[in-house]
């Protein structure tokens, strides 16, 4: 269950999120490619053997349909430019009202290099985040959040172990229907129908098995009026602060008004919750390295580019491999 | 411990009162046995133990349930935990989380139990259940045997006074049923947890339990101990009905229970019975069903490996062995519904993978262990009308059939609002309706009462009559011992016995029937067996 040679997933997290601000703060071919290696490297020598590790493969499938289609558009819908012409696809003329548009035409190397850069930031962004869903349990993950948040990782955990539950049902059930001479292949009636009548079945028995092991179970303390209003004026606040960042109002007074509200409000529930967590992950040197790895790199990311800087955010990218070793496999 | 004070309990929109007016008492530390037929209401009696009935099912509740001191009315069963707890009928799906030991934390943390003091009840739990070599296990991983273990444990952990359990072993192999119920019966003993379990084989239980709670109808529930309650009980294991049976030539009125204790009664029974004589009925016929080297695996597991085994009409094949051992993948090769990874299957000389729809239950009857997947009609007539037509029979075949399987049964009802024993019926009725020659039925006694069984039984026979083979994956000895013309024993995908149903049964004590038991080394299987040879008819 925990394994102690694997980091907390909040430390997990942390890298990947520093590494993606990391990247938009970049804005060189060589720093995002040095922020991307490295996070593939760790990625792909860290992973465990469960579902969720393939993530940062799926990640970089979906980055590239995306960087592909970037370049396509920006190949095929032209702005007139200055700068070296590499080559012109002959321009079709659009009706009037797409004035301002325009389809072929010449194609400029400032241009393809800008357009690059931008899906390169974007490509690199999915896969830091992609690196972190698939290192961090996300089970883990839940358990380290604050008590109060507790049931919504229960909700999840029911929801990942009844899909694979729910495939064996259609099996079964199909298989059924063969043996009552059957031919047809899927009938709504007869496949569906037993089907949903189990999921019924089964939500019951299990909600019934929760109920008998204290799920929900609270004892009487705290006010829990207080922190269900402070969270609503939380998110008033933070609904208004966007609604003023979008037309141009100044924000940041309601913003942390926002966030402080809604800090508090969970620091008040967690109070009240007197759920305890058995054997929780600690937060240990390690996770402070990797952490502080992670502040440096967004701090590289923003200096001018030398070829050393590329060398040495790459190593600070790169900073996980060095504090954990591989995961052991789980039967 | 536990104490019913004029309990009656109704849901609305239904006829029957489930219970009216019981009282009773359940005494601290025993370990205690539910009785009674198959839709008696053990379940719900057990969930009235702790709540669960009326507060999360619903219905109309009056009375009062005391639970050490504490009225069930007035507290919800999440928090009477620590006090009161239950383990559902199939406990795989009552589990939350996805490895044992989070599942074991589970209630704890919900309970908000102290760190430190989670950290050693799990470790007392994993050693007290045997769980350790288990605890990082993936809970879809456990078979039946350690599900349960596992469950049991999840509750534990919150340290109960209470531990009900509903058909604990009713999925289980002899072996891991035995190994449960030890377990059970060291928590009555070494830490004096009063134990309420509802099971339907008496015949597994008895030798453990101290008292027994025997549901005859709504109205009326006794409260004793085992040897009063089973005198003149209709429910019995097959020694009580043996002991019964012989009652006159017992200078000792009281009634045996266990193997030993009947084996000092009845030790001399053996002498001086007539010598066993058991006619073997001489196959000539061709053989209906034909395995040759049949291999199959699930990915890189072997789940059967060279298989051979000709079947004749007119046989009974009991096959048997541990969960897992591959029975249930075996009688689904035989059905075609298994890709096989080598050899040759023969059903009536055809390949059943190649049987499609019609030409397929004319040719085999196929009855899953969960019967009612079979079903998809909204009532009992609707589903009888479809079986007509798909088996292409006259219609009201099938109806008939039933109406001798099961003379009162209401066509307008639900197939789900059926019990357990009637719905099995009901898929007979459908399979048999076309006479195929190879009927299978894979676990069929789960969760039926001895009525039922005893329904079962005249079924099977009937068609072995009709000269039909016939091929039952079971677990439970007692109904292989009153059926089985032919045993097989699957071992880890493998036959490891292969004969006639005396010999195999008698020769292992995992499957050996509590007749054998007794009047071992006789090769005795049935106590009709043993009545009949002296002169007596069965009670």
């Amino acid at each position: 269950m925990v394994d102690v040679r694997t980091l907390h997933p909040l430390a997990w997290w942390s890298w990947g999120i520093s590494l993606a601000i990391a990247t938009s703060r970049a804005g060189n071919f060589w720093l995002l490619g040095g922020i991307i290696l490295a996070a593939v490297i760790v990625t792909f020598s860290r992973r465990s053997d469960d579902p969720w590790a393939n993530a940062l493969s799926i990640g970089i499938k979906i980055a590239c349909i995306a960087l592909l289609l970037r370049m396509f558009i920006a190949i095929l819908f032209s702005i007139p430019e200055q700068g070296k012409v590499l080559f012109t696809i002959p321009r079709i003329k659009l009706p009037q009202w797409l004035a301002g548009i325009f389809l072929g035409g010449d194609v400029t190397q400032e241009r393809l290099q800008f357009v690059f850069l931008e899906s390169l930031t974007i490509f690199a962004l999915v896969v830091a985040i992609a690196a972190a869903s698939s290192l961090a349990n996300p089970k883990q993950t839940l358990r380290a959040l604050p008590g109060v948040l507790h049931e919504a990782g229960v909700a999840l955990i029911i929801a990942t172990t009844l899909i694979p539950h729910f495939v064996m049902s259609v099996k079964r059930i199909r298989q059924a229907r063969a043996l009552r001479g059957d031919v047809e292949k899927f009938g709504f009636k007869k496949t569906l129908v037993p089907l949903f009548e189990e999921a019924l079945e089964r939500a019951l028995i299990l909600a019934e098995s929760m109920e008998a092991r204290g799920y929900g179970h609270k004892p009487k303390n705290g006010n829990p009026l207080l922190p269900t209003l402070a969270m609503f004026a939380g998110l008033f606040a933070l609904l208004y602060s966007i609604i003023s960042l979008v037309i141009g109002n100044s924000y940041q007074i309601s913003l942390v008004l926002a966030l402080s509200l809604i800090m508090f409000s969970l620091y008040l529930g967690n109070r009240n919750n007197s759920r305890t967590k058995y054997r929780p992950q600690k937060w240990g040197l390690r996770e402070s390295f990797v952490l502080l790895m992670g502040v440096i790199s967004i701090a590289f990311a923003g200096l001018s580019f030398t070829l050393l800087l590329a060398v040495l955010l790459f190593l600070v990218a790169l900073a996980p491999i060095f504090v954990t070793s591989r995961e052991r496999v789980l039967t | 411990m536990i104490r019913f004070n004029k309990v009656t309990l109704v849901y609305p929109y239904v006829q029957r009162t489930i219970f009216e007016d019981l009282s009773f008492e359940v005494p601290e530390g025993e370990f205690v046995l539910v009785m009674g037929d198959t839709g008696a209401g053990k379940s719900t009696l057990l969930k009235l133990m702790n709540g669960l009935v009326p507060h999360h099912t619903g219905g109309i509740f009056s009375g009062t349930i005391m639970v050490d001191g504490k009225d069930t009315a007035l507290h919800k069963p999440r928090d009477l935990v620590d006090l009161i707890a239950i383990v559902g009928q199939n406990p795989a799906l009552g589990f939350v989380t996805d490895t044992v030991e989070e599942e074991l934390v589970f209630g704890m943390e919900s309970l908000g139990v102290a760190p430190e003091v989670m950290r050693k009840r799990v470790e007392d739990m994993l050693d007290l259940l045997a769980l350790t070599p288990l605890r990082q296990r993936k809970l879809s991983s456990l078979s039946g045997g350690e599900a349960q273990r596992v469950a049991i444990a999840s509750v534990l952990t919150m340290n109960p006074k209470i531990l009900l359990l509903d058909e604990p072993t009713s999925a289980l192999d002899p072996i891991a049923a035995e190994e449960v119920l030890a377990t059970l019966s060291r928590l009555v003993h070494d830490l004096g947890i009063t134990v309420v379990i509802a099971e339907h084989k008496l015949e597994r239980v008895l030798q453990f339990v101290d008292r027994v709670i025997y549901v005859r109808n709504e109205r009326e529930v006794a409260v004793g101990f085992p040897q009063e309650i089973l005198k003149d009980s209709t429910l019995a294991p097959p020694i009580v009905h043996l002991f019964r049976g012989l009652a006159s030539e017992m200078s000792e009125s009281e009634i045996p229970l266990t193997v030993r204790d009947a084996r000092r009664q009845l030790g001399d029974l053996a002498a001086w019975l007539s010598p066993l004589q058991r006619h073997q009925p001489t196959i000539t016929a061709e053989p209906i069903l034909e395995l040759e080297n049949v291999a199959v695996n699930y990915g890189a597991k072997v789940a059967l490996k060279n298989i051979s085994v000709a079947i004749s009409p007119g046989e009974i094949v009991a096959v048997m062995g541990r969960n897992g051992a591959g029975k249930s993948t075996l009688l689904s090769s035989i059905a075609g519904l298994r890709k096989l990874e080598r050899g040759l299957v023969r059903v009536c000389g055809v390949d059943p993978q190649m049987l499609k729809g019609k030409e397929l239950i004319t040719k085999i009857g196929f009855i899953p262990q969960e019967a009612s997947d079979l079903l998809y009609a909204q009532s009992v007539e609707e589903e009888l009308r479809h079986s007509d037509n798909d088996n292409g029979v006259p219609s009201g075949t099938t109806s008939r059939l039933l109406a001798r399987l099961l003379p009162d049964i209401d066509a307008d009802v639900h197939p789900r609002d059926l019990s357990e024993g009637e719905r099995l019926c009901l898929v007979l009725a459908i399979v048999l309706a076309n006479n195929p020659p190879l009927l299978i039925l894979d676990e069929p006694t789960r969760g039926l009462d001895y009525r039922a069984k005893d329904r079962l039984i005249a079924a099977i026979r009937e068609c072995r009559d009709l000269k039909s083979a016939v091929i039952v994956a079971s677990h439970d000895v007692e109904l292989i011992a009153e059926i089985a013309t032919r045993v097989i024993v699957l071992a880890d995908g493998e036959i490891v016995a292969d004969g006639p149903a005396g010999e195999i049964l008698t020769s292992s004590p995992a499957f050996a029937p509590q007749v054998a038991k007794v009047l071992a080394p006789a090769q005795w299987l049935t106590v009709n067996e043993v009545l009949k040879s002296i002169g007596r008819s069965a009670p």
